[in-house]
């Protein structure tokens, strides 16, 4: 059980770093089509893509039995992994170095804690991280706000394995693609609902547009990113 | 197909949290009823939390990983500290003492009821095709006992054509209840070939009362069910191929009149 009350993080299974082989396609390689593709590209990769020798990485997977056994080491490493996106995560909702640190703390804490609850079949780490982030980031940032929000840690299942810089690089790419794609009032909306956790109604009233309007932007959004996202 | 098409909008629209109200309620209930459901959601979340790889990674503040690893060492010694290391080892050693007898226990006995489980299932199968062979001769013995208290049924004595041949036959048949009893000595007929018993009617052509021949051993007999009403002048058996014949072809074996 965690802290917070929720059930127990799940993650899918990570289709291990072992003999992963990482393929060049051509929807990897986008071309940033429009300015928000452009904005995020010309942000560093720094944690992305490191100079280190080649060397096989271990997997999420090994790295959670490791620190099932106590080893530091294995938090250490899926520290160096993830903290850098949790970081941007909770960063860009939060905008608060204090409060950035504080959740970053207690989420790679968490998962030390519980390591061994942790089902492989039914989730993936860097979702789980992310949503978690999302999630507390979102919870702290309307705490003095009366509307209630539900703040479920569950199952979150990426497909795609990001155990590897190349692999977390090509996502990084994918998704800018993807956004990138949206028209500007749909990715404003999007970016509303996710940063900063506001429901249909609220982005109607921040942006002064009807209803009908922003559920219509929102839906077609999230159904072109579905499909890129899917490809 | 989705098996909930009605919902098929609002995965992605709930994992990214815009959903409220009735809409979230209604839907959030159905989600604790149905796994189908509860999976797409976990993709959809997923999708969602994609999008934070559209920003770069930003550099934690400095510090932060030495102070989370202090932070993990200081629980891990206050957990070892909590419990005595000597006192757990001691603990660990007395419990392997008595769980390993225990465990091996457990196993013999599994194993012992286990086979004994297995031989008493085969001893079940074997009776029960015991059984139904008995019920298959307690049935034949009350067809041959009515066949044969029956005051209609009539009998047939058997006899080689041939004087220098020694088997014999014997047929009761009824012709109200259609059925005749056949026994005999004749021995298994050659490879491919079949004996075939003929009712021979007061008018007519010759009927089949069925064939027999591999089974055929010591003590031999058979009950043949015929259509009703047929009264008979006599029986005869010929040899015939395997599968038997309409009319009779081969060489008559044993033949007898009804008395």
């Amino acid at each position: 059980m965690f802290p917070h009350g929720g059930p127990p993080p799940k993650w899918n299974a990570f289709r291990s770093g072992l003999g992963y082989k990482v393929e060049e396609r051509p929807g990897n390689r986008t071309s940033n089509p429009n300015a928000f593709a452009t904005a995020y590209s010309q942000q560093s990769c720094r944690g992305l893509v490191n100079s280190a020798p080649r060397q096989e990485p271990a997997s999420d997977w090994s790295l959670i039995n490791r620190m099932v056994a106590k080893d530091e080491t294995a938090l250490a490493t899926l520290y160096d992994r993830y903290a850098g996106l949790v970081c941007a995560t909770l960063n860009r909702i939060l905008r608060d170095a204090s409060a950035t640190e504080e959740i970053l703390q207690d989420i790679f804490f968490q998962i030390w804690r519980t390591a061994s609850s942790f089902d492989p079949s039914r989730g993936s780490l860097p979702g789980w991280l992310i949503v978690a982030a999302r999630n507390r980031a979102i919870s702290k940032l309307r705490k003095n706000n009366p509307v209630t929000r539900e703040v479920v840690e569950s199952d979150v299942v990426i497909g795609a394995t990001l155990d590897t810089d190349i692999a977390r690089k090509q996502m990084m790419q994918k998704v800018q693609g993807a956004l990138g794609g949206l028209p500007v009032e749909q990715r404003k909306a999007v970016e509303l609902a996710y940063f900063e956790g506001l429901t249909h109604s609220e982005i109607a009233e921040r942006t002064g547009d009807p209803l009908g309007t922003v559920k219509t932007r929102l839906r077609s959004a999230v159904e072109s990113l579905k499909k890129k996202l899917q490809a | 197909m989705s098996a909930h098409p009605q919902y098929d909008e609002f995965f992605d629209l709930y994992a990214l949290g815009v959903i409220e109200g009735v809409e979230c309620d209604e839907f959030r209930a159905h989600l604790a009823t149905c796994d189908d459901c509860a999976r797409k959601l976990a993709e959809a979340r997923g999708r969602m939390a994609e999008l934070s790889f559209a920003m770069a990674p930003v550099e934690p503040p400095a510090g932060a990983k030495e102070k989370l690893l202090r932070r993990v060492r200081e629980e891990t010694k206050q957990a070892g500290a909590s419990v005595p290391q000597v006192e757990r080892s001691i603990g660990r050693s007395w419990w392997a003492l008595v769980l390993a007898p225990v465990t091996l226990a457990l196993v013999i006995a599994t194993v012992y009821l286990w086979n004994s489980n297995n031989r008493l299932a085969e001893q079940i199968r074997g009776e029960h095709a015991q059984m139904q062979s008995l019920q298959h001769e307690l049935e034949e013995a009350n067809e041959l006992m009515n066949l044969e208290t029956a005051h209609d049924t009539v009998s047939a004595k058997l006899m080689p054509m041939k004087p220098e041949e020694h088997d014999h036959g014997q047929v009761l048949y009824n012709p109200r209840m259609g059925m005749a009893f056949y026994t005999g000595t004749l021995p298994p007929p050659p490879r491919n070939m079949t004996y075939q018993l003929w009712l021979v009617p007061m008018t007519g052509n010759p009927i089949s009362a069925g064939t027999f021949g591999e089974e055929i051993g010591p003590g031999y007999h058979m009950m043949m069910k015929m259509p009703p009403g047929i009264e008979a002048k006599a029986f005869a058996v010929t040899m015939e191929s395997a599968g038997g014949v309409p009319q009779p072809q081969g060489p008559k074996m044993l033949v007898g009149p009804v008395s």
